[in-house]
């Protein structure tokens, strides 16, 4: 097992590179000049080099990623072009406003969606299958964003119980924090909600047909043991990689419940990059989100590994 | 030496799967019993019911869309259709073990071999300590004839072949130390030499544990071997029953003597046609009330057409019944 | 999300005339002290250094913060605002600024020459605009305690338009202690209300200073929150959670909150001009006159105007970068009226190549869309192919040395048409160099205007404005438009639109809750 892992830190490391790379080079191909989308137009040439050569711009694209790399392994990403500021502090800044979104998020919709996946199939065709299914669909179909504003126009408009938008830290005051958080967790979710209950729902009913489940029945297990025992485990083996393919949000954030709930985090921070070719904060934002991505993946594939005795062995 | 005990006794057992097309009549008034220390074996071809026959003794039918409506499974002296469902899961792997075709599926692949056996013991044994199971489990495992049991205990179900797999399940059946064993075709997925093995196995839990065996299937050859009586099924019925000398050597019923000729032997000549039975398996959802045979039937006639599906009636031997309104005997119609 | 980002914002400030829509009530009952009032910002300001503001998000906390030396009225004009006087000596090469008494930072050193001097100095090395403004800048002294005299190279007339738009007065003490970038944190002006707080991503807290120069404001602080959208903004003024919101060629949001019971106001100084830029140098069709005067003929601008901004409300039409009956408007100005006969006889006479594809470039955006939609389908009905070029924000830059057929720009005109004119029309600059006329007449016009007194500036600058919209025909004005700040009832003040340079922050106050 040592081995796998080494093994695949090494392609992890390679991927964070590439990522890196070929971020830089599409944000390059962009048109658009950072230096006049910060100074405006009526900027003269002079000031427009100056800060060019302010921000390494006036380098060749390749030295200025390198030059970028370098101070990157030195944890020294770069200076914001638009705000000024050191990139990592803009990203120290908002990570924790995502993660506190993206994480209680993250953990509801898994466990709420193996739960209702679970009851859906175990109780197939009933009145709690058809309900469950059809809120997924809604929950897959439906835009992030119109839920959003229609949850922000019911509950806090409308019935005026939850506030339109704002975040407060968790560390300031929990209860303003729960608050606020409550429509845009449930709205981000809802739709996780949705597809983890999904694959839940249709993994469990074909492994509720399978052999060794008519095997425990005909050896007089329980109704109960047979469901939590012997059909969970091998249902929810894939259900690990839906959620592990969402883990992103934690750290990337979700730009539509951004916007939609005015919460200034990861999300919203790398459009504004975008829209203002903030090189430095793009390629930070990036490599942050890789590292976190990668290293989570890293951490599912070895969970695949403890439930699924097939794969620890394909290790060796 | 023959013990007359009866151990099972199956009473006008009526199992219907309700599906879009209408009823399905997949077991259809069938009757049979099976004595202590006994082989019997259940064959037909698919559909025939032979297996949803003998899972509805254990209750293992999928509600919906099947439900038994009717008849006595007498076993320990009680009638397991009035069990509720605690009580027949006290019976299941107990005192009645089913295995199953598919050995290579049946185990669950998450799980070691060794927790899986001790699971259905602790199951049946309420407090019965991890390490008593565990030395109980690694005992089954020898006595299928496993070797280097305790290794094997730690195993997960990927790591064994498909007959090592099948030993294992019917481990778990000789570990709770059932009085019958219900093996429904136990050895079409292995190799012949595997087949002959696990076949090898089961006898001998028969001659020394005094195990029951139930095989259902439809390979002829294996009931010829090892069975002592035979039923033969057809359309959810049994159309014959009897000592396997009596079938074998005076088959009775048009559809056993078609199943026997259908079947190559070994003084088969060579360049010898089989002879198959024609036509298909009849559309179960949609049955007639005359013979369910008729239309593939060699010595139907107009009679058979006109008349009710026919009772299991004696034949004159004792123990050998058919259900059939001719007299076909070594191949002719008489009378 | 559509309208994200963009124009809006800022605070500005309403001034009677020039008004199109009922001002807010502020003279009915007696002002009540305390209380804070939410204003939305579309995003961090980039800087909050006096220095260096100079954004549309930046000007509307500019004013609450800081001051000017001077302001523009309502005609756009700079006047004298912390200052008493300012005396231009086009011979001497100077300017002389006197200062009015009594005035101090919000950390309570005093507003004094030396100050003056300080920040005049400061900006010269480090301001944002000083290549602009302050090019001719060589030094300037205190003569006295509130007297300062500023030195120039060459003549430079609209020195006092740089000192109305930029080079707020930060209080030097601060500067020097935090440091420029602690300073950029906890900025220190002259204004009515203090930085408590910068919450990047949140927004910008500040509390009354009880000392400003004008008397005590009467609310306890203003708080510029971010909101990123108009949707959420608007929800949150329904809400209460904010008090002022701002809006540009919406019509049909204002009007829904009008009917809610909100009051809309408008700047003075009207915001955007929607302008034809035509590309009047490359080999196309545009490159004869009458072609571009077809085009101009061609679009109806009154019903424009009529049907997206409600008939004057939200903005109007006009044939040059100013309103007619302000100051700089120049009456002399014929324009392009709507014409279609006139158009497809000018089309006839140029011998124009229907296969022609006239090409119009513009900025997305939802008004701006709408816009040119429209006239696209009205240059249709007089047989000119078109095709749309809808060019995301951070690429828009890239069209303004050239581009094909026309460009479709919003030109801001918070500072007035005569310096949009003398900035943008003259070469040397990216914007345009290869594609207007730049006419010798209208380049020696400028340049004349710039070294002028203030009447000839003004005769110059409309003789201009003149030949580029009737003669050369390089612009063509389709619509103006207004920013809208759309209030509550419960909140009372001469408040007005994205207008950076007249809110009277001090006198601003809300209904007790």
């Amino acid at each position: 097992m040592g081995r796998y892992i080494l093994k695949r830190l090494g392609i992890s490391l390679f991927v964070v590179l590439m990522v890196s790379i070929i971020t830089f080079a599409l944000v390059k191909i962009l048109p658009g000049d950072p230096a006049v989308l910060a100074l405006g137009t009526e900027a003269t040439d002079e000031e427009l080099e100056e800060f060019h050569a302010k921000y390494n711009l006036d380098k060749p694209v390749v030295e200025q990623y390198f030059l970028w790399m370098k101070g990157a392994m030195h944890g020294d990403l770069g200076d914001s072009i638009k705000f000024s500021r050191p990139v990592t502090v803009c990203i120290a800044e908002r990570l924790p406003r995502t993660i506190s979104i993206g994480l209680p998020a993250l953990i509801i919709a898994s466990v709420l969606g193996i739960v209702f996946g679970v009851i859906s199939a175990v109780f197939r065709g009933g009145v709690v299958d058809n309900f469950i299914t059809f809120l997924s669909t809604i929950g897959l179909g439906a835009p992030q964003f119109w839920l959003g504003i229609l949850a922000v126009t019911v509950f806090g408009l409308r019935l005026d119980m939850l506030p339109l938008s704002g975040y407060v830290a968790p560390s300031e005051d929990f209860g303003q924090y729960v608050y606020h958080a409550i429509l845009p967790v449930s709205i981000l979710a809802f739709g996780l909600l949705a597809s983890v209950a999904r694959q839940s729902r249709s993994n469990m009913l074909e492994v509720i047909n399978q052999d060794y489940i008519r095997t425990a029945r005909a050896n007089g297990l329980s109704e109960s043991r047979v469901i939590f025992r012997h059909a969970l485990k091998n249902a929810l083996i894939p259900v690990i990689t839906t959620i592990g393919l969402q883990v992103r949000v934690i750290f990337g954030g979700s730009l539509m419940i951004e916007q939609v709930f005015n919460i200034a985090g990861i999300g919203s921070l790398i459009t504004i990059a975008i829209q203002g070719r903030d090189y430095m904060v793009i390629e930070g934002c990036v490599l942050m989100i890789s590292v976190f991505v990668v290293i989570i993946n890293l951490i599912i594939d070895l969970l695949y590994g403890f439930v699924d005795p097939r794969i620890r062995k394909s290790w060796r | 030496m023959e013990n007359k005990e009866i151990l099972l006794d199956v009473k006008n057992l009526r199992t219907s799967f309700f599906t879009e097309s209408g009823e399905v009549k997949s077991v259809n008034d069938v009757s049979f019993h099976v004595n202590r220390q006994e082989v019997v074996a259940v064959v037909g071809e698919s559909g025939s019911g032979k297996s949803v026959t003998q899972l509805s003794v254990l209750q293992l039918i999928q509600s919906p869309p099947g439900r038994i409506l009717g008849g006595e499974i007498w076993f320990r002296g009680e009638n397991l259709l009035t069990y509720d469902r605690k009580k027949m899961r006290t019976i299941r792997g107990n005192g009645i073990s089913m295995i199953f075709q598919e050995p290579m599926t049946s185990l669950n692949p998450v799980y070691t071999v060794g927790s899986q056996l001790t699971e259905v013991l602790r199951v049946h044994h309420k407090g019965m300590s991890r390490q008593e199971a565990w030395r109980r489990g690694v005992e089954a495992l020898k006595a299928v004839g496993i070797p280097d049991p305790e290794a094997r205990m730690k195993n997960y179900p990927f790591e064994m072949s498909g007959g090592m797999r099948q030993r294992v399940l019917i481990a778990i059946a000789v570990a709770c130390s059932s009085e019958l064993i219900i093996a429904d075709e136990p050895t079409t997925a292995l190799d012949v030499t595997t087949q002959a093995q696990v076949m090898e196995l089961l006898m001998s839990l028969v001659q020394e544990n005094g195990t029951s065996l139930i095989v259902v299937t439809h390979n002829l050859g294996l009931v010829t071997r090892y069975a002592d009586r035979i039923y033969v099924m057809y359309a959810g019925r049994i159309v014959e029953s009897g000592t396997t000398e009596m079938i074998m050597k005076n088959p009775r019923h048009p559809y056993t003597l078609g199943l026997m000729e259908s079947v190559p032997k070994l003084d088969t000549e060579k360049g010898e046609q089989l002879i198959p039975i024609e036509g298909a398996p009849p559309n179960l959802a949609n049955m007639p009330s005359y013979c369910s045979f008729y239309p593939r039937c060699k010595f139907a006639c107009e009679e058979c057409k006109n008349r009710p599906h026919p009772e299991l009636r004696s034949t004159g031997e004792e123990g050998h019944y058919i259900s059939c309104h001719l007299d076909v005997r070594g191949g002719k119609v008489n009378g | 999300m559509k309208k994200i980002v963009a124009i809006l914002t800022a605070i500005g400030l309403l001034a009677s005339t020039g008004s199109m829509i009922t001002p807010v009530l502020a003279e009915e009952a007696a002002p009540v002290k305390g209380g804070t009032v939410n204003i939305p910002i579309t995003g961090d300001p980039t800087t909050l250094q006096g220095w260096m503001l100079r954004n549309s998000n930046e000007n509307v906390l500019a004013t609450a913060i800081y001051e000017t030396l001077l302001r523009y009225d309502e005609n756009g004009i700079p006047q004298p605002y912390l200052c008493e006087s300012f005396e231009g000596d086009p011979e001497a090469l100077t300017y002389t600024i006197k200062l009015k008494e009594g005035i101090t930072f919000q950390d309570g050193t005093p507003f004094d020459a030396d100050a003056v001097v300080w920040n005049l100095d400061y900006y010269k090395e480090n301001g944002c605009l000083s290549g602009s403004y302050f090019g001719e800048y060589e030094k300037s002294e205190a003569i006295d305690e509130s007297t300062v005299v500023v030195h120039l190279s060459s003549w430079n007339a609209l020195f006092n338009y740089g000192l109305a738009r930029s080079c707020y007065m930060c209080s030097p003490t601060a500067v020097e202690e935090l440091g420029a970038d602690g300073f950029n944190e906890a900025p220190i002006g002259t204004g009515a209300f203090k930085v408590t707080k910068w919450e990047h991503g949140e927004g910008i807290y500040t509390e009354k200073y009880a000392d400003y120069w004008q008397g005590e404001p009467n609310l306890d602080g203003v708080n510029f929150m971010i909101y990123s959208a108009v949707a959420t903004q608007q929800a949150a003024l329904e809400k209460g959670d904010l008090d002022i919101i701002n809006l540009s060629g919406d019509a049909v949001t204002a009007e829904a909150l009008e009917a809610e019971g909100y009051t809309l106001t408008n700047a003075a100084i009207p915001a955007t001009a929607y302008t034809f830029c035509f590309n009047t140098q490359a080999d196309t069709p545009l490159a004869d006159v009458r072609v571009r005067q077809a085009i101009c003929y061609a679009i109806d601008a009154d019903k424009i105007v009529s049907a997206l901004l409600r008939d004057g409300k939200f903005g109007t039409a006009s044939n040059q970068w100013a309103i007619e009956g302000t100051s700089m408007y120049n009456d002399e100005v014929q324009g392009y009226g709507y014409d279609v006969e006139t158009a497809k006889k000018l089309l006839e006479e140029a011998n124009y190549d229907s296969d022609f594809v006239l090409k119009i470039n513009y900025q997305v955006g939802d008004f701006m869309g709408q816009l040119a939609q429209i006239c696209a389908s009205q240059l249709e009905a007089i047989g000119i192919k078109v095709e749309l070029n809808a060019i995301e924000v951070a690429n828009y830059v890239n069209y303004f040395g050239e581009w094909e057929g026309i460009l479709f720009h919003q030109m801001g005109l918070q500072n007035g048409q005569f310096s949009q004119i003398s900035a943008n029309m003259i070469t040397g600059i990216n914007f345009g160099s290869k594609t207007f006329s730049h006419r010798q007449d209208t380049l020696d016009l400028i340049a004349e205007a710039n070294a002028s007194g203030e009447e000839t500036l003004t005769k110059d600058l409309k003789e201009v404005v003149r030949i580029l919209f009737d003669e050369t025909v390089d612009l063509y004005t389709v619509a103006i438009t207004y920013t809208t700040a759309v209030t509550g009832p419960s909140l009372h003040s001469d408040y007005g639109v994205v207008q950076a340079n007249r809110a009277t922050w001090h006198e601003m106050w809300k209904d007790a809750e």
